[in-house]
């Protein structure tokens, strides 16, 4: 693009059926924002998303969007990006996707290092199917669509981003949008596997945690002094361990920013590239797979790479 | 008197150096120019059950069947003697361990309580103490088995003084023993012996002491029975050969087509591809360079939607899974089918349900393949019946993806899978590459319709070369979500029509095949691993006068139709057997559904072992002779 | 349009004033406060959007924003709470 792009630019025409007042709608602003400054080519970012309100995201969107399955966001993103490491793929799940029915590729992706920002849309509640507690929801709470409080324990999303590997690992709230555009920034620009929790207050089905009760609780780490980065690979067991203890607090006072940030752990592209040398040059999406309709591998090709299974028929 | 073909069980403790002896054997064989096929039968177990290999050696064409009784059963431990002496053709030779005879099958724990009871009362009948010499004794005596006893621990011992032994590599000199034993007994020559050593072994200090094992073995044997199980000379006029299994052959054909990404979970039988994949992941020789991404994911979830996405992008895609994993892969299936995405599920099936024979093979699979789902979508499923179809199959599967945009399901069975064969070296000039209709960064003009409703088969672009989206909610052209009635009818008409397209323009004659004379008597039909046991079987019943033809099914979506039912025009109803490896007649339902024949007798075996063709002839007589269901269960 | 009118997600025509705690319809009253055009601006900056009930909308720019409040447009950032869409609603996914 000639001129900088604004956050209008990356908006599509699709009429965004959100709830009035729905806490995504401060997640899909912050995403504009981002793109925009980001300068963000759309051909080349591809938005993956699960299903739920959350997952309706890529439709809102002007750059090109995958709208997939129930928990399986994370596995799409991670072929798209495997298969083209120059796309920038950033994920959009909601709580019971990424934690609850697909909380194994969560831990993976961590594993991995794959450079994909996962951004989750945490409302404690499945809206779309009527206000069940999700994976993040506290035991003995119980919101308006529940007959009874809960019975299960949360699971804490920052500190399972940092057990599982990722080496971005943020969270944010919806309602402040710059603060969470500078958490979007700085996790697509981070080499590596990112990961925000982004608090999101359901208006229809969650009356306890809402904008009120976020409102008066969150406050930015940075203005707190926490320094997030791992300086010196020795260290980032210790940094961990911080940020692990730090994501547990929880009540009177919420904490908002990047937790953890390591950038000498190598992505999962690296790795790769590692086995097959041309890998970031030329990506399995654009290596050619014929030439005029005839296989690239002719008779010689094919018996010198599996002369392993060539028997010649001969007396010696 | 020389053998046109020889059939023979080598058995051992899984782990115990059966693998090599027999690749040994399979290399040494083709090497004399014989064509050899080699079934691989084993518990789920990593060390220690009983496993063996059934291999036919044909001096007259390459097999691909297998029958019994045997002419050899080389044994490396007792129990493969418990298990197996049944299998043994009067005449045939027994090779086993002298040091084992006072071994009594009660007390080896491995045997399995039914084989235990039905040994008890076999060796009961036959006034048998229970001790490995008292049964060759009775062999040799009431069933004219003639007994190689060889010592096994003097042979090493001899081998430990003479050449030395590594420790830790003890158990190959066992499989050398067999090597030995067999090349003995068949007059295989040095040099095809020394070949296969030397292709296991390619360091000299385990080459040597192998080769002075095998060697000492074999010329004992010769000198004491004389090559009494020689083979005629080759007929097979091939120069060389490729020896694979079909594991291997899928993951070498899917690297010729232009495979870029693979994504799998460990499962049997299955995985033994996506790591010869992995091997050569990276291949750049003079003019060719191939690079294939190879992910290992956390399950079958991850696999089959990691696929999906890498086809999003623009690669060549597949997986590769067998049923427990074809399981967790419907739902991202679905949303392939949904969102027109070519991705390929090559499928490995075992015996199910559940984790049922994991190490077995069955074809029971079939209709979850053409049906698993729910919604409606289109879909190609082709199923391989010998390792030439696997190849020829697994590279069309990824252009038929290509071409009609949509998952496409490769059926392969665990027979083919694991069983080693030898074939000819494929003929790549005959191999097209289709990768569809592709538009590319032109696609981006004016903003980019995925779905575009002008024809069935919309211009593909991939992820990158324009802006686009896909949901797997109901969608309009552009892949944004709509619930209107009309665009419902008007895409799913889009979606399914592409499968009426492939099937106007894949030849039936590519999709079924005929074998046999003009006009026959009665007809079999089978898919799958049945193929190589039907062919065999009707020679077998063509020399007792019978004349059969079989009909081999190779696609079942989209089924071809008028070709099968021209076929069976020629046929009385009554002379039309299905065969195939499952309980439910799966296949004769397909057919039934698509044209609206049914056939009303079948030949049936889903005991995880494959059909041999001198049990499935048997059947056949008896289905002639009026039975309306055989189920086989030969094999051990 | 009132400061402290907090519209009905889906019926406009009706809200709740969180000055005089009472639920109204949207009509002046003697309390009546102009919204004001920057107060809305400083909304939007702060989270991002704000929602325009008579277009069924959320709208993320400044522009935007002042065309549907000189159009007379009913404007929020923040509604009256509302039970019953939790209880009307279906499963829908």
């Amino acid at each position: 693009m000639a001129r900088r792009p604004s956050p209008s630019d990356y908006r599509s025409d699709v009429w965004n059926d959100w709830c009035p007042g729905c806490g995504n709608f401060g997640i899909v602003a912050a995403m504009y924002q981002a793109l925009a400054e980001l300068n963000a080519d759309p051909k080349a970012t591809v938005v993956v998303s699960g299903i739920g309100c959350s997952g309706k995201i890529p439709h809102f969107l002007s750059v090109s969007g995958v709208h997939t399955l129930h928990g399986r966001a994370i596995p799409f993103a991670t072929g798209i990006k495997l298969a083209n490491p120059g796309l920038n793929v950033i994920v959009n799940g909601g709580d019971g996707d990424l934690l609850g029915i697909g909380a194994g590729h969560f831990v993976a992706l961590g594993r991995r290092n794959i450079d994909i920002t996962v951004i989750m849309h945490d409302n404690q509640v499945y809206g779309l199917t009527k206000g069940q507690a999700s994976p993040t929801l506290p035991r003995g709470i119980r919101t308006k669509a529940l007959p009874m409080p809960n019975l299960q324990d949360p699971v804490n999303p920052v500190a399972l981003a940092i057990a599982s590997g990722y080496t971005f690992v943020a969270r944010g709230y919806s309602s402040r949008v710059k603060h969470l555009k500078d958490l979007i920034k700085a996790a697509v620009e981070h080499r590596g596997a990112a990961f925000i929790d982004v608090l999101q207050p359901c208006v229809t089905y969650n009356d306890v945690f809402t904008y009120d009760y976020y409102d008066k609780r969150v406050y930015a780490l940075e203005e707190s002094g926490w320094d997030p980065d791992v300086r010196d690979e020795s260290d980032a067991a210790r940094k961990a361990a911080e940020a692990y203890a730090k994501a547990f607090e929880w009540g009177d006072r919420i904490p908002i920013g990047v937790f953890y940030r390591n950038a000498h752990v190598p992505s999962f592209e690296d790795r790769i590239a590692g086995r097959l040398p041309g890998y970031l040059k030329v990506p399995p999406a654009a290596e050619p797979v014929d030439s005029g309709g005839a296989p690239l591998m002719d008779a010689d090709a094919f018996r010198k790479a599996f002369s392993k299974y060539i028997v010649e028929i001969g007396e010696g | 008197m020389t053998l046109r073909a020889l059939d023979f069980i080598l058995g051992g403790p899984q782990g115990g150096g059966l693998e090599t002896s027999s690749q040994i054997l399979t290399w040494a064989f083709a090497r004399a120019g014989y064509g050899v096929i080699s079934d691989r039968e084993y518990f789920s177990n990593i060390r220690g059950r009983h496993s063996y290999v059934h291999a036919e050696v044909s001096a007259t064409g390459l097999p691909r069947a297998l029958r019994y009784p045997i002419h050899l059963l080389g044994a490396m431990d007792a129990e493969t003697v418990f298990t197996h002496f049944g299998d043994l053709a009067p005449g045939s030779y027994l090779v086993y361990d002298t040091g084992e005879e006072g071994k009594v099958y009660e007390s080896i724990p491995s045997i399995e309580p039914e084989l235990k009871a039905r040994l008890r009362a076999a060796f009961r009948e036959a006034g048998l103490d229970g001790t490995l010499g008292s049964l060759v004794k009775y062999l040799s005596a009431s069933r004219r088995v003639v007994p190689v006893g060889l010592h096994y621990a003097s042979v090493l011992s001899e081998a430990q003084k003479e050449v030395g032994i590594a420790a830790s590599q003890a158990s190959r000199y066992v499989s050398a023993i067999l090597v030995g034993a067999v090349a003995g007994l068949t007059g295989l020559g040095d040099g095809p012996v020394s070949y296969g050593l030397s292709r296991r072994f390619p360091k000299k200090e385990l080459y040597e002491p192998n080769r002075y094992v095998a060697g000492a073995v074999a010329s004992y044997v010769k000198s004491k029975f004389g090559a009494p199980l020689a083979l005629e000379a080759s007929s097979i006029g091939q120069r060389e050969l490729l020896v694979a299994s079909g594991n291997d052959v899928s993951a070498m054909a899917k690297i010729v087509g232009g495979l870029r990404f693979q994504s799998y979970y460990p499962i049997t039988p299955a995985a033994d591809e996506s790591f010869t994949l992995e091997e050569y992941e990276s291949l750049h020789l003079d003019g060719f360079d191939s690079e294939v991404v190879v992910l290992q994911t956390e399950d079958e979830l991850a696999a089959i939607n990691a696929a999906v996405g890498a086809a999003l992008a623009g690669a060549r895609s597949a997986t590769a899974t067998s049923g427990p994993g074809f399981d967790l892969m419907v739902e991202g299936l679905g949303w392939a089918g949904m969102n027109e995405v070519p991705v390929v599920v090559t499928y490995y099936q075992r015996g199910g349900p559940s984790t049922g024979q994991p190490t077995r093979g069955a074809q029971s699979d079939l209709l979850s393949s053409v049906f698993a789902s729910h919604g409606e979508y289109p879909r190609i499923v082709i199923a391989s019946g010998d390792h030439e179809e696997v190849f020829r199959d697994a590279i069309e599967a990824l252009n038929y993806a290509e071409r009609y945009q949509m998952p496409v399901i490769h059926l392969v069975d665990k027979f083919l899978a694991n069983t080693i064969a030898s074939i000819p070296m494929p003929d790549l000039s005959s191999i097209r590459i289709d990768r569809g209709k592709l538009v590319g960064e032109a696609a981006g003009a004016g903003g980019y319709k995925r779905f575009d409703f002008s024809s069935p088969i919309s211009p593909r672009a991939f992820l990158g070369q324009a802006v686009m989206w896909y949901t797997g909610d109901e969608h309009d052209e552009w892949g944004h979500i709509t619930e209107d009635p009309e665009s419902r009818v008007k895409i799913m008409e889009k979606r399914m029509r592409k499968l009426e397209i492939a099937d106007s323009e894949i030849p039936e004659e590519a999709r079924a095949s005929y074998y046999g004379p003009e006009r026959a008597d009665f007809l079999l039909v089978g898919w799958g691993f049945v193929k190589g046991a039907a062919l065999a079987a009707l020679e077998d019943l063509s020399a007792e006068g019978l004349r059969g033809a079989y009909l081999h099914v190779r696609m079942f979506s989209p089924y071809p139709s008028r070709l099968v039912s021209r076929i069976l025009a020629g046929f009385e109803p009554d002379r039309v057997i299905d065969v195939e490896h499952n309980y439910t007649a799966q296949a004769a339902s397909l057919l039934a559904m698509n044209t609206g024949f049914r056939i009303r007798r079948s030949v049936l075996k889903f005991t995880g072992r494959p059909m041999y063709a001198d049990e499935l002839a048997r059947a056949v007589k008896s289905v002639l002779s009026g039975s309306e269901r055989e189920v086989l269960s030969y094999g051990a | 349009m009132c400061a402290h009118y907090l519209p009905h997600p889906q019926y406009g025509y009706m809200g709740y004033c969180d000055e005089r705690g009472i639920v109204f319809g949207h009509q002046y009253c003697e309390g009546f406060t102009p919204m004001s055009a920057d107060r809305l601006i400083d909304v939007l900056r702060a989270r991002g959007w704000v929602y325009c009930v008579d277009c069924r909308r959320a709208l993320f720019d400044a522009e935007e924003v002042l065309a549907h409040l000189r159009r007379g447009e009913l404007l929020t950032a923040e509604f009256m709470q509302d039970a019953v869409a939790a209880e009307e609603a279906l499963v829908a996914d």
